[in-house]
């Protein structure tokens, strides 16, 4: 009887903390076509702009974007080979990569950003921040 | 010793069918775009650990399965990270295992018990499948870990598992049909050659595939 009790328990408990997840997530989620880098915003046509073409050969088929390094170059970030780097998603799944993770990275235009021999969480979609950390 | 066989066959093939579900129809599920990771837990890990549980009614045997699973999952490169997955599998099994520690096919017999017991594994599985693999995957691949990307990530996969709850609460009831099912009482000549025909087989498709 104790045991069905706890099970009961526990399905009703898991089902409040997913549904309250869910409510948080979404009134969370970030509303925008820019992408902040460093404290600016840019819209992903200034990006493409920017930054040089790259286009990565993998496994699952061919991807082209905006050498994120290049473009990182260019904004004029001071010792970017020493920082590291927050890809955000708008749906606040976050990773860091080093520079040279950059090195073989890119932009694509539907704002995701690929690494060619990272494991594919590093994929983040819907990039909506690119923080710069020392 | 013949239960002891009965059972290495039977993590073999329910292990089998697991993996091929991860590579195979997992495959299908992401091409589809549809939540891969979230159904297969909720169908087909839960389905498959709680069906072989309430059939073997031996403790250890999830953990052999995810064991096979993970191991054929490597063997299939294609579609997603296959460290992440192989990973993952294996602890959904690990954390199967600690869940069903003192859980009986009595208590599952009943169908509110069953669906409670069904949200709470497929949930928790997910979750702690997810978490895990956010942890060792970077470790692995990068030699990195930094612990404010998983805070950012818990919110969203606490939400995220509310799919595999759910399909949990309806699978685990169905599985637990097996109750009345004794597999001692298939005749030895008929179990040892399907189980190993069917398995071999589900190698043979992820392998080739």
């Amino acid at each position: 009887m104790k045991k069905e009790k706890l099970l009961l328990l526990g399905a009703v408990l898991v089902l409040l903390v997913g549904i309250g997840s869910t409510i948080y997530v979404h009134s969370t989620e970030a509303k925008t076509d820019k992408i902040e880098v460093n404290g600016k915003a840019y819209t992903i046509d200034q990006i493409f702009f920017i930054a040089e073409h790259r286009t990565l050969k993998l496994s699952d088929g061919n991807f082209s974007g905006i050498a994120i390094d290049d473009f990182i170059k260019k904004i004029g970030i001071p010792n970017y080979k020493d920082k590291k780097y927050t890809f955000v998603g708008a749906d606040g799944y976050q990773k860091t990569v080093e520079w040279k993770d950059l090195e073989k990275g890119i932009l694509l235009k539907n704002r995701k950003v690929v690494f060619s021999h990272l494991p594919k969480q590093y994929w983040v979609k819907d990039v909506v921040k690119i923080e710069v950390v020392e | 010793m013949n239960k002891i066989i009965r059972v290495a066959t039977g993590i073999l093939l329910f292990g089998s069918i697991w993996g091929f579900s991860e590579c195979i129809v997992g495959d299908y599920l992401r091409s589809a775009n549809l939540p891969a990771g979230a159904i297969l837990t909720g169908i087909f890990a839960v389905g498959l650990m709680g069906a072989s549980r309430i059939l073997y009614r031996q403790p250890g045997m999830q953990l052999g399965m995810g064991t096979i699973a993970a191991f054929m999952r490597a063997f299939n490169p294609f579609g997603a990270c296959i460290l992440c997955a192989s990973i993952a599998i294996f602890a959904e099994a690990v954390v199967f295992e600690l869940i069903w520690l003192r859980l009986s096919n009595d208590i599952i017999r009943k169908p509110h018990i069953s669906a409670s017991a069904g949200i709470t594994t497929a949930y928790t599985c997910f979750v702690v499948g997810c978490v895990v693999t956010q942890v060792l995957t970077p470790l692995v691949a990068t030699s990195r870990f930094y612990v404010e990307n998983l805070l950012a990530f818990l919110p969203q996969t606490l939400s995220r598992a509310l799919i595999p709850a759910l399909l949990g609460s309806v699978v685990l009831p169905v599985a637990s049909i097996l109750t009345r099912v004794d597999i001692s009482r298939i005749r030895s000549s008929l179990y040892y050659p399907a189980t190993l025909a069917i398995s071999a087989l589900l190698w043979l498709v992820v392998v080739l595939a």
